[in-house]
């Protein structure tokens, strides 16, 4: 059996060779050479004798004739992708096929038009009569490169978005206000994609309406009247997409039903497609919308929906960050407000001396002019002297009133330009009854001609005053005729500093931190926010406070604010 | 002896309350006289006339109540009107416990303060008279010899002529020469104005506890 198979192989390996050697004979070879979907030049010592048509398609030459009529230089660039000269490289490239039979490489070849053609190019050495023929296969590899091209680009185009990303969120970290943040996240969205454009709206904090976010390239007109209108079941993409808690794809704004309203608005503005999508918080509730517009009908073709994912989350993410600043800077104030209150309520007793003193003065005047009043012989000049006086302290008490009164209402702190001397002063004027009833001398070193630092006014008395009633609080173990309390302020670096010093008990280094901690007290009646609230204070307005032991007892408390960036010029 | 003017002395560092004190008591035709602070009170002279002290409770450096207890120490403590803006009663105990004349919190009537100067004043006067007077008994019991004093306190004692001259270990009529001679020079109606003299000089008999 198995002598009869190898006969049979023996056999059909012969008649293969018969008709293989048929087939090279008759030139039906020459076939596969004009046939193959690559191009093939022979080079015969540095000259091209045969071509097959598909070599004069890709090079676009006229013909066979033309293109035998070239010499390989012409149909190269003088200079390759690398940078090395096209003579030069071919023929290191040609060496190296003679050398070892072959060689595949990659190619820039010129065509016949003068347009550039990416190739691989295989040489072949073949033999032939004392020389050595190439045999020359190029092969159109522009789709590939094009490809590799593209990819790269979409790479590229991918990293620096996710930069533009990274940058958008690190401007959140960064206390970036909302609108710039938003409107750096647009722009970076709209880089991504040619022809559009587009917005983010919040939802105001009633649910109702509809509040500017960013819109840098939206027409003026339409971002104005946008801002402050209703949300609802009709009310084109945006207003719908937050009413519905669902995107609002609106291929058309002038034959949509959702638009019926807002048909003209979207005329005058030039905007015919918006594809609108909510913005949620991780708790699932509508904080505004994104918005895609174009200028001409438009339907999205799914590329969006990765842009659109990005921009509500990172939307999301500012306004969340924002509205939660905002609720902690409220809180704060409503904390701070409390201590004012507080130290006030502290303070009662004081001030009503300070009050009653003029009131005194004023009641008693009156009575005096009104004796005066019923004598037979007025002396007016004495009566006009005495009212003067009731004038004078009515003024004063009514100054008193008003400055207690600033520091106990409610109030939005404001930044406005501030000088410290002054409101230590005025501090200094709501304390000194407090200080003398506890047998403490109060001594001021205030700086004339402070340069302004930037802060609200209200606060920054009510950080002085807490750290002057800490002081006069902290000397009442303190032998009575050494109760010593300095404020002092001055101007260094750049900064303006407050200090208040005190001759009390003194302060433990390693203990200075605690202080600063919420609810640390050492006051009986104390509710230990004081100097935690006057620290965050300090530091909202982008200070320091701290806290040092004096040398021979006592204790040191300081702040310092930066001086207005307007006078340091 | 005529009396001389009396003054009012306001203490208060309030400069306005000082001005409205001073045209308050000028009402009643009296005169002022103005210290902002305790200290510059202490370092003036006294007044050589009736006066009353109107002042204030808080004040920088020494306190109202302070300078009571200091001027209290002394031989003539001025009367006190306190005055104060804010005033809780422990302070107007403590005030009035220390012989304040009275204790007003601002506002207050100026009729009631005008009745508490005149007091003060009135209260002023009567220590002067009293001061006066001992300072004239002081000067008649100096005049007198040291046998004189003996009999002089053994008198205010309730002894007898006959148990003095024993005590001393002299003769009744020598003691009866003294006493005449005690009771000129002391200018005493009577042995009852003698013993009230001895009183007010605080003329202790320490010779006939030490030899009884």
């Amino acid at each position: 059996m198995i002598g009869a198979n190898q006969q049979q192989v023996h056999h059909k390996s012969a008649q293969l060779r018969e008709r293989a050697n048929e087939v090279w004979s008759e030139g039906a070879l020459r076939l596969v050479f004009e046939r193959s979907p690559d191009a093939i030049l022979l080079l015969d010592d540095g000259v091209f004798i045969d071509c097959n048509q598909t070599a004069v398609d890709l090079l676009r030459a006229t013909g066979k004739d033309e293109l035998l009529s070239l010499s390989p230089s012409d149909l190269s660039p003088i200079i390759q992708p690398d940078g090395t000269s096209s003579a030069i490289k071919a023929r290191q490239m040609i060496a190296i096929a003679l050398d070892r039979g072959s060689h595949r490489f990659e190619w820039l070849a010129k065509r016949r038009d003068g347009s550039e053609l990416p190739v691989e190019v295989l040489l072949t050495a073949i033999p032939f009569q004392q020389t050595q023929m190439l045999h020359v296969v190029w092969r159109d590899i522009s789709r590939r490169k094009e490809a590799e091209r593209q990819l790269a680009e979409s790479r590229k185009a991918e990293d620096a978005f996710r930069t533009g990303q990274g940058q958008v969120l690190e401007m959140i970290a960064q206390g970036a206000t909302l609108s710039d943040v938003l409107a750096s996240l647009v722009t970076l969205i709209e880089a991504q994609s040619e022809g559009m454009i587009c917005s983010v709206l919040q939802l105001s904090e009633d649910g109702k309406h509809i509040r500017h976010g960013a819109a840098p390239h939206l027409p003026e007109i339409y971002v104005q009247a946008v801002n402050g209108a209703p949300i609802g079941p009709k009310n084109g993409s945006c207003g719908t997409a937050m009413y519905r808690g669902q995107p609002v794809i609106v291929t058309d704004m002038l034959t949509d039903p959702l638009w019926e309203d807002y048909r003209e608005l979207a005329k005058l503005s030039g905007l015919r497609a918006c594809w609108s999508t909510p913005i949620f918080t991780g708790q699932g509730k509508v904080l505004g919308s994104f918005a895609m517009y174009y200028r001409e009908p438009q339907a999205p073709t799914g590329s969006e929906a990765r842009l659109t994912e990005v921009a509500t989350h990172i939307a999301g993410i500012a306004i969340e960050h924002e509205r939660s600043q905002n609720e902690l800077q409220h809180t704060r104030s409503e904390l701070a407000h409390v201590a004012r209150v507080t130290t006030m309520g502290e303070l009662a007793a004081s001030i009503a001396h300070e009050v009653n003193q003029p009131l005194g003065a004023i009641v008693g005047n009156a009575d005096i002019c009104l004796g005066w009043l019923q004598e037979t012989e007025v002396d007016l000049k004495q009566v006009a002297e005495a009212l003067e006086d009731i004038a004078s302290d009515g003024h004063r008490a009514s100054q008193i009133i008003s400055r207690i009164r600033s520091l106990v209402k409610k109030h939005v702190p404001e930044k406005s330009p501030q000088n410290l001397s002054e409101i230590a002063r005025e501090v200094i004027g709501l304390v000194r009854h407090e200080a003398q009833g506890k047998h403490v001398t109060i001594h001021l070193q205030l700086g004339e001609s402070l340069p302004p630092v930037e802060a609200d006014r209200v606060q920054l008395q009510q950080v002085l005053l807490n750290l002057v009633m800490n002081g006069i609080e902290a000397m009442h173990e303190t032998e009575v005729n050494q109760r010593q309390l300095t404020v002092r302020t001055t101007v260094s670096n750049g900064s303006v500093l407050a200090a208040v010093s005190d001759s009390g008990m003194g302060i433990q280094p390693e203990r200075v931190e605690q202080l600063f901690k919420p609810f640390h007290t050492t006051k009986p009646a104390g509710m230990g926010m004081g100097l935690a609230i006057s620290r965050s204070i300090v530091e909202s307005f982008g200070g320091k406070l701290w806290a040092e032991a004096k040398a021979g007892g006592g204790a040191i408390f300081s702040f310092s604010l930066p001086v207005r960036s307007q006078e340091i010029q | 002896m005529t009396e001389k003017p009396p003054v009012v002395i306001v203490v208060d560092d309030d400069v306005s309350f000082r001005n409205f004190l001073s045209r308050l008591v000028s009402t009643i035709g009296l005169k002022t006289v103005p210290f902002d602070s305790a200290e510059a009170f202490l370092a003036a002279p006294a007044p050589d006339c009736p006066a009353c002290l109107v002042l204030d409770v808080q004040m920088p450096g020494l306190s109202g109540l302070d300078l009571q207890r200091q001027l209290a120490g002394g031989s003539r403590p001025l009367p006190i009107v306190f005055t104060t803006g804010h005033g809780d009663i422990p302070m107007t105990v403590e005030a009035m416990k220390a012989g304040a004349v009275g204790f007003f919190a601002k506002p207050f009537r100026n009729q009631d303060m005008i009745d508490a100067i005149k007091e003060g004043i009135a209260r002023d006067r009567e220590t002067r008279k009293q001061l006066e007077e001992l300072a004239e008994i002081q000067a008649r019991y100096d005049s007198l010899t040291s046998r004189e004093r003996e009999v002089f306190a053994l008198v205010t004692e309730g002894s007898l002529n006959k148990q003095i001259a024993h005590k001393l270990g002299t003769s009744e009529r020598t003691i009866k020469a003294h006493r005449a001679q005690v009771v000129q020079k002391m200018k005493a109606d009577s042995v009852a104005d003698l013993v009230r003299m001895a009183d007010r000089l605080k003329i202790h008999p320490q010779i006939t506890q030490k030899s009884a």
